[in-house]
């Protein structure tokens, strides 16, 4: 990084949207989160994946987005934003509390995408929003009208 | 891509001249000036690729000599490129450049934005579109402080004046302002 700042805001509308629309999914939908106008500006991008936005719950809080790969032909990247906050867990005695979404807040939000450990990339910004707060923030950036809860079952195990 | 460059020498017939805007002339030449869109139309709005027009000096208010300089430099380059077509690839998780593009655009961010706002101005959608995609391949893998670094936002929490507790501006992201979560009755499988 050069130390010098390129503000985005100051460019004209066609140049600011052209540049979100020439960023990756994942850096737009974290570019959502930085502040109220990167959110507005965000949904004006028109950002339209095709795949329903997923809500996975269990020990963890996790919205699960599958995005094609478009640089490995049909291979799907899939999005997770896991939210959790590891003090619930040790009040919760090894179980989820009821969620009321209303009032459940997370300290942490990391998204990696799965199959690119390397390119992990986490956002670690207490925003004091509620799981509810961050579930509409999906909704309007991604243009989605529905969420689907599923609960992971943590003794599940596949193998 | 690259082209073979044929050498011309340039005749005042097929040139004009525009003027930076801290009064810096330049001398462009007519095939240079289609890759800008803006230029393309003025010059044909006043007919200046015609030889018995008489050719007056364009002024170019929003650009300094600077940019305009290495403006010139990415037209020379492009001069014998095909014509830019957007394609519709959006979102795209990488782009490609090539090495003198790299090294053309290996500038501070702050020039890279007069630079982006000159490519706007004169309409030369190749530069244009380049900028914005190395822009954004700049912003990749980037922490949300260092966004908002780059990108010179601001955040929206404030602290609160009386406690110096961070407190959570009232705006679209609060509740009030957010509509209801739809559900819809049948998920389709996992």
């Amino acid at each position: 990084m050069d130390g010098t700042m390129f503000p985005l805001f100051r460019l004209p509308d066609n140049a600011l949207l052209h540049v979100l629309q020439s960023m990756e999914e994942l850096s737009l939908i974290l570019f959502s989160l930085i502040s109220n106008r990167s959110k507005t500006l965000t949904i004006s991008a028109n950002f339209k994946p095709e795949n329903d936005l997923k809500v996975l719950y269990a020990r963890d809080f996790t919205f699960v987005l599958h995005l094609p790969n478009i640089s490995l032909d049909s291979i799907f990247n899939i999005l997770e934003f896991n939210l959790y906050d590891d003090s619930l867990w040790g009040r919760s005695r090894g179980h989820l509390p009821i969620v009321d979404l209303s009032n459940f807040v997370f300290s942490t939000v990391q998204a990696d995408q799965y199959r690119k450990i390397d390119d992990l990339i986490e956002y670690k910004e207490s925003k004091g929003w509620t799981a509810r707060q961050y579930l509409l923030h999906f909704l309007d950036i991604l243009h989605k009208p529905y969420v689907f809860f599923y609960y992971r079952d943590p003794g599940f195990n596949a193998d | 891509m690259s082209c073979e460059e044929p050498t011309t020498s340039p005749t005042p017939e097929n040139n004009i001249t525009v003027v930076s805007s801290d009064g810096k002339e330049f001398l462009l030449d007519l095939k240079l000036t289609e890759q800008s869109e803006t230029l393309a139309r003025l010059i044909s709005n006043f007919e200046y690729d015609r030889t018995d027009v008489k050719k007056d000096p364009v002024p170019l208010g929003n650009i300094t000599s600077a940019q305009m300089q290495k403006i010139i430099e990415w037209l020379q380059h492009h001069r014998y490129y095909p014509k830019w077509e957007q394609n519709d690839i959006h979102y795209s998780t990488s782009f490609t450049f090539e090495t003198w593009v790299e090294e053309y655009l290996n500038i501070p961010n702050n020039e890279m934005f007069e630079l982006l706002n000159a490519a706007n101005y004169l309409n030369i959608p190749r530069l244009f579109s380049t900028i914005c995609r190395i822009m954004a391949s700049r912003i990749t893998g980037k922490s949300a402080e260092q966004i908002r670094t780059v990108l010179n936002i601001k955040t929206d929490v404030k602290n609160d004046v009386y406690t110096g507790i961070p407190i959570q501006e009232d705006s679209s992201s609060s509740e009030d302002g957010m509509s209801e979560i739809s559900l819809s009755p049948s998920p389709p499988p996992i």
